[in-house]
């Protein structure tokens, strides 16, 4: 049977992140940020919103991080809860609150309103879906996960970071503890790096990974949504170390632990293809060098392929998985207007159809 | 009994993901509905919990929506009172119902278009093809709807009242004005709405004759 809502999505939006999950009647976002397109992050993902009780609903909201460029326009979303239009089922976030090291006035807006948000959670004795808050961890089981959510069929998550302990108290920065989770959804496996670092990766993850003996490919994705929009901080501290070293990584490891097809960088740019292009920001060339050798080494990529196929960029587009006839197909130029425009012109017709099959014409209320 | 245990599995093996679930020793039929389009795929779906009333097969099965992708206000067709579904206009119910309804033809024909109804209508705003008002009212747009154009409230209460005495025979010139026989021009209306029985029909009439009075 034809499926028609299934679908993974990352949104171009320049150097941050803005990943969508759906089902029929089951909607994820990881990470909010907006499109150039879009006038926040919130107009770019309303369309997904499914509904229940003729409210707006998401049925899971991953901040991997607190920073901006993770929780883009979350004031707005906020707003939206508050006034009653928008359920957002469960929030799941890093689970500290960046006190400790950092200024109050420095923290962005919309982390403080998430902050809020969660707060107000937390105040719940007895949360229902619509007021849950979790901290994903390492250690968490799924039901743990997924109290009050519906999990739709063949949907599986992992969180690989942080564990249990590590907040802002610990040697690690938020953007080292960024929540780094593996989807199994119809057997496509995605892997989201958020921010996280080769110091965390080489401290914990990867130790814990070596612990899963019995689970060799735990850690195992087809795709991989690249850390830190293509930053070198995925292998190693210092930047001219990671550019300048060879032939070993530190984090060629997590890579071979991984063993990704593809490798999603969700940046304002393309890697560059040299070290004299490599601004600050990355994407940056030190990184480059790791996946194009690891891509090389293991994927048949050609030492003169500059971007391979199974490097992907944002930076080109929003980036489309849809599953359909029990198939994954990655669909190119996936235009979000377009499709939402079609799709729900041609659910409409479908339901129409469906609607004139029956013997009652009108419905009534007895009231 | 015995009948509508067999119609609940046959409709569970054409609807698998239904599953019979008693509660407390009642009938409960409760899973999910997928609304198919051959052309489409998967439209929606929909969560239940249907219940027969004592009434059934001579009325509908009392449907519950529970995925609460429904608003649960009687605007949506909800009957507040309890939660279940407003399917139809109540004659057009017990006409449905007449010689009892099976469970798979009221899924097919009743239920799974009622969602469908509700899904264009979270897509596009509005009912298609329109909606009854509540109570009374759609009543009174159920039967004004059954007879020939220009018919208003007080037409509609002589008609039925001709229709309970027997007081129109099929030589007589027809109600509607129109100087042709009623065996020639009306006939087939009446003869569905007789089909509603009589003591149904004094109902009926008794609680539109007390609105026009109002």
């Amino acid at each position: 049977m034809e499926q028609n809502n299934v679908n993974i999505t990352h949104f171009s939006v320049g150097n941050g992140n803005c990943s969508l999950i759906e089902d029929t009647d089951f909607v994820m976002i990881i990470d909010l940020n907006k499109t150039e397109d879009s006038d926040s992050s919130y107009d770019l993902l309303k369309p997904y919103f499914r509904k229940k009780d003729g409210k707006d609903c998401i049925d899971i909201l991953c901040i991997t991080h607190g920073d901006e460029d993770h929780c883009l326009d979350f004031k707005k979303f906020k707003e939206e809860i508050d006034a009653d239009r928008l359920i957002v089922g469960s929030i799941w976030h890093q689970g500290f609150d960046r006190n400790v090291n950092e200024d109050k006035d420095d923290l962005p807006e919309d982390y403080l309103e998430l902050r809020k948000e969660i707060e107000r959670r937390e105040d719940i004795d007895d949360p229902e879906f619509g007021d849950i808050v979790e901290q994903p961890k390492s250690e968490k089981t799924e039901d743990d996960l997924f109290e009050e959510v519906d999990k739709p069929d063949d949907f599986e998550v992992r969180i690989l970071s942080p564990f249990d302990g590590d907040d802002e108290n610990s040697d690690y920065d938020h953007n080292d503890l960024s929540i780094v989770m593996k989807l199994v959804f119809h057997n496509k496996t995605v892997l989201y790096a958020g921010d996280s670092s080769s110091k965390y990766w080489q401290d914990k993850i990867i130790p814990d990974l070596l612990d899963k003996t019995e689970t060799e490919d735990y850690a195992n994705a087809e795709v991989l949504v690249g850390s830190h929009h293509g930053s070198y901080t995925f292998f190693g501290d210092n930047r001219d170390d990671v550019r300048e070293a060879d032939p070993e990584s530190d984090n060629y490891e997590a890579l071979n632990r991984i063993g990704a097809d593809d490798l999603i960088i969700s940046a304002k740019d393309k890697f560059p293809a040299s070290k004299d292009k490599s601004g600050d920001e990355p994407p940056h060339y030190a990184a480059y060098k790791w996946y194009h050798k690891w891509f090389r080494e293991n994927k048949s990529v050609k030492e003169d392929d500059k971007h391979p196929k199974c490097f992907q960029y944002t930076s080109d587009g929003n980036i489309r998985l849809e599953y359909r006839n029990d198939e994954w197909k990655w669909v190119d130029g996936w235009n979000c207007e377009n499709d939402d425009n079609s799709n729900n012109e041609a659910r409409k017709a479908a339901a129409l159809v469906g609607a004139r099959l029956g013997v009652v014409k009108k419905p009534w209320s007895i009231g | 009994m015995v009948n509508l245990s067999k119609e609940i599995k046959s409709a569970i093996n054409q609807y698998p993901l239904l599953k019979r679930f008693d509660k407390n020793s009642v009938v409960t039929v409760e899973g999910s509905l997928e609304l198919i389009n051959p052309d489409y795929g998967k439209v929606d779906m929909y969560d239940v919990e249907i219940t027969f009333p004592e009434s059934y097969p001579f009325s509908f099965p009392n449907v519950k929506e529970t995925s609460n992708k429904i608003p649960k206000i009687p605007s949506r067709h909800i009957n507040t009172a309890n939660n279940t579904l407003c399917l139809a206009v109540r004659p057009e119910e017990k006409l449905i119902c007449r010689n009892g309804i099976n469970f798979i033809y009221f899924i097919e024909k009743i239920l799974l278009p009622h969602f469908n109804r509700e899904t264009y209508r979270e897509l596009e705003g509005v009912y298609p093809d329109g909606e009854y008002d509540h109570g009374t009212n759609g009543l009174w747009q159920y039967y004004i709807n059954q007879l020939p154009s220009n018919t208003n409230k007080e037409d509609v209460i002589m008609i039925l009242e001709l229709i309970i005495t027997n007081g129109i025979g099929r030589n007589d010139l027809c109600y509607c004005g129109s100087e042709k026989k009623l065996k020639k021009c009306h006939l087939f209306i009446l003869d569905k709405l007789a089909l509603l029985g009589r003591s149904y029909l004094e109902k009926d009439l008794n609680e539109l004759k007390q609105d026009l009075m109002q």
